[in-house]
């Protein structure tokens, strides 16, 4: 008897649990407007590119419907069916304008511009679409920019051109630049005018004479030592170079030996890591074998000892 | 079936919650060990016995307390003279000076022969009356006392003990326990004996035949 009646206090709860899972769910459904009656409408468009279906349709940044079906008509156009709530069906009405936008950033959406004096659209009529490329729309605007950007390089690769030219007025300019100058330094008078004193115009000039006199004379001592240093390279470095040669040879030889050698211990190094690393990974295994060794002997031990009976 | 299967699975669960693991953990670990190591020692399953006492000396090695340690070294040292294998127990000999325990020494003496008679009280009881007579070289007695100890493992360390005084029905009478008991590497080892001890060619041929099928 008592038996009877727990089950009969389980099975309450149990139904009573079933009744207001499905209450819960209802009632989320039915918030969530899947009861809701929709209203159809199509619009055409020479393409399907940045439509799909569950595509938004939003007015004034809301969503208020939903792209349900995309078709492709024999004419090679797409005839695309939305749906809207009896709650946003007031929104549709004769005028109203569908616009398709692709954000730079962030996915496609439709855009309802609704005439709100008008009467309202029928369900199952058709709505005037346009397509607004973002994208586009920004290369196009941007297009005039980079032609006058490329006019302006076009002009510098002009005037560098012409500048670098030998009839260039730049190249003329610093042409009498440099005759000027080399008049100047021949021309004691035109010095004189500069200093405004012969003497000392003279006293400049000796110096620079004497410059050149101590050039010559530098030039002189350094051919004799480059003389003498060319003879000590083939009476007293030659021999010994041969000798250089010798133990470069040697000690290129050497280093490709041991060039060889390195790459073989660097394999072998690699080898001994490699087992290394096995060793430490079949050490980890018994270790972990070993372990499950001592739980399998304790669940099929008799009893659990704490001493070693000696035989 | 299902409420079978339900109150089975409480019971696992209940008990899964009772067990609970007890500090001196590796003792436990270790003794199972040594134990396990003792029975594949003895059927001759090398690789698992290595093993087991590498088992045995690791869970030992982690206390400071070193007589867990000492009597695995001292039983596995038995247990190879009880196989007729010469071992000097050097192991047992670098703690011996670190235990300093009477009771381990004494047995220790008495499985290298070198007991003396103030240690026989020292040794486990069951070898006691055993000693004694190895100590008086009454060999004759100890052939019989061997088998009155009631520990098969103990009646080999003693048959092992007193092999060259050991009478020809003793030595069949072990032979015979340790194949019941199908202790293989004790088995081998008294084969070889009754072999060196057989005078008869033919019994001698029949025994190396077995030693050829065990050893094979």
């Amino acid at each position: 008897m008592q038996y009877n009646k727990v089950r009969l206090v389980v099975g309450l709860f149990v139904i009573t649990l079933f009744i207001m899972v499905g209450f819960f769910l209802g009632f989320m459904l039915k918030e969530k407007g899947t009861f809701d009656k929709r209203y159809n409408f199509h619009f055409q468009s020479p393409t399907a590119e940045y439509l799909h279906i569950g595509m938004p349709l939003k007015l004034s940044g809301f969503y208020i419907g939903v792209i349900d079906d995309i078709t492709l008509k024999d004419d090679g156009s797409v005839v695309s069916t939305f749906s809207v709530t009896q709650e946003n069906r007031h929104w549709l009405s004769e005028g109203s304008v569908l616009m398709s936008i692709k954000p730079l950033i962030g996915s496609p959406y439709i855009v309802l511009y609704a005439s709100l004096d008008s009467p309202l659209l029928e369900p199952d009529s058709s709505l005037m679409f346009i397509v607004s490329d973002d994208i586009n729309d920004l290369v196009s605007r941007l297009e005039p920019a980079i032609k006058k950007a490329a006019n302006i390089l076009n002009n510098v690769d002009i005037i560098t051109t012409y500048l670098a030219s030998d009839d260039s007025e730049l190249k003329q300019i610093l042409r009498n630049l440099n005759t000027f100058s080399k008049k100047l330094a021949d021309n004691d008078s035109l010095l004189t005018s500069m200093t405004g004193d012969e003497k000392s115009t003279q006293s400049v000039i000796e110096s620079l004479h004497q410059t050149t006199i101590i050039m010559k004379d530098l030039k002189k001592i350094t051919d004799d030592i480059s003389k003498i240093t060319s003879s000590l390279d083939t009476k007293i470095i030659t021999p010994a170079s041969s000798s250089m040669k010798e133990i470069e040879g040697i000690m290129k030889d050497i280093k490709l030996k041991l060039d060889s050698v390195d790459g073989t211990v660097k394999a072998v190094g690699a080898y001994d890591k490699d087992l290394l690393e096995l060793k430490d990974q079949l050490s980890v295994g018994i270790q972990k074998s070993n372990q499950l060794l001592d739980k399998v002997d304790s669940i099929i031990s008799k009893k659990a000892d704490q001493e070693v009976h000696l035989p | 079936m299902i409420k079978i299967f339900f109150a089975l699975l409480s019971i696992l669960y209940i008990n899964a919650c009772s067990f609970k693991a007890v500090p001196n953990e590796w003792q436990i670990k270790s003794t199972t060990a040594f134990n396990s190591y003792s029975q594949n020692f003895l059927k001759a399953n090398d690789v698992l016995a290595n093993n087991d006492l590498t088992r045995a000396i690791k869970h030992a090695k982690q206390s400071a307390n070193l007589s867990q340690l000492g009597k695995i070294y001292l039983g596995e040292c038995a247990l190879n003279i009880s196989a007729g294998a010469k071992n000097e127990c050097n192991e047992f000999k670098k703690l011996s000076t670190l235990l300093n325990d009477k009771t381990f020494n004494a047995y220790y003496s008495f499985i290298t022969l070198s007991l003396k008679p103030e240690q026989i009280d020292q040794l486990p009881k069951r070898y006691r009356t055993f000693a004694s007579f190895l100590i008086q070289k009454n060999f004759q007695k100890a052939n019989q006392e061997l088998f009155e100890i009631e520990e098969i493992s103990s009646s080999l360390l003693c048959a092992s003990l007193i092999k060259e005084h050991l009478e020809s029905t003793s030595r069949k009478k072990i032979l015979k326990l340790s194949s019941f008991y199908g202790y293989k590497k004790i088995v081998l080892f008294w084969l070889n004996e009754s072999k060196k001890y057989e005078k008869d060619k033919s019994e001698r041929q029949k025994i190396e035949a077995k030693i050829s099928i065990l050893s094979s």
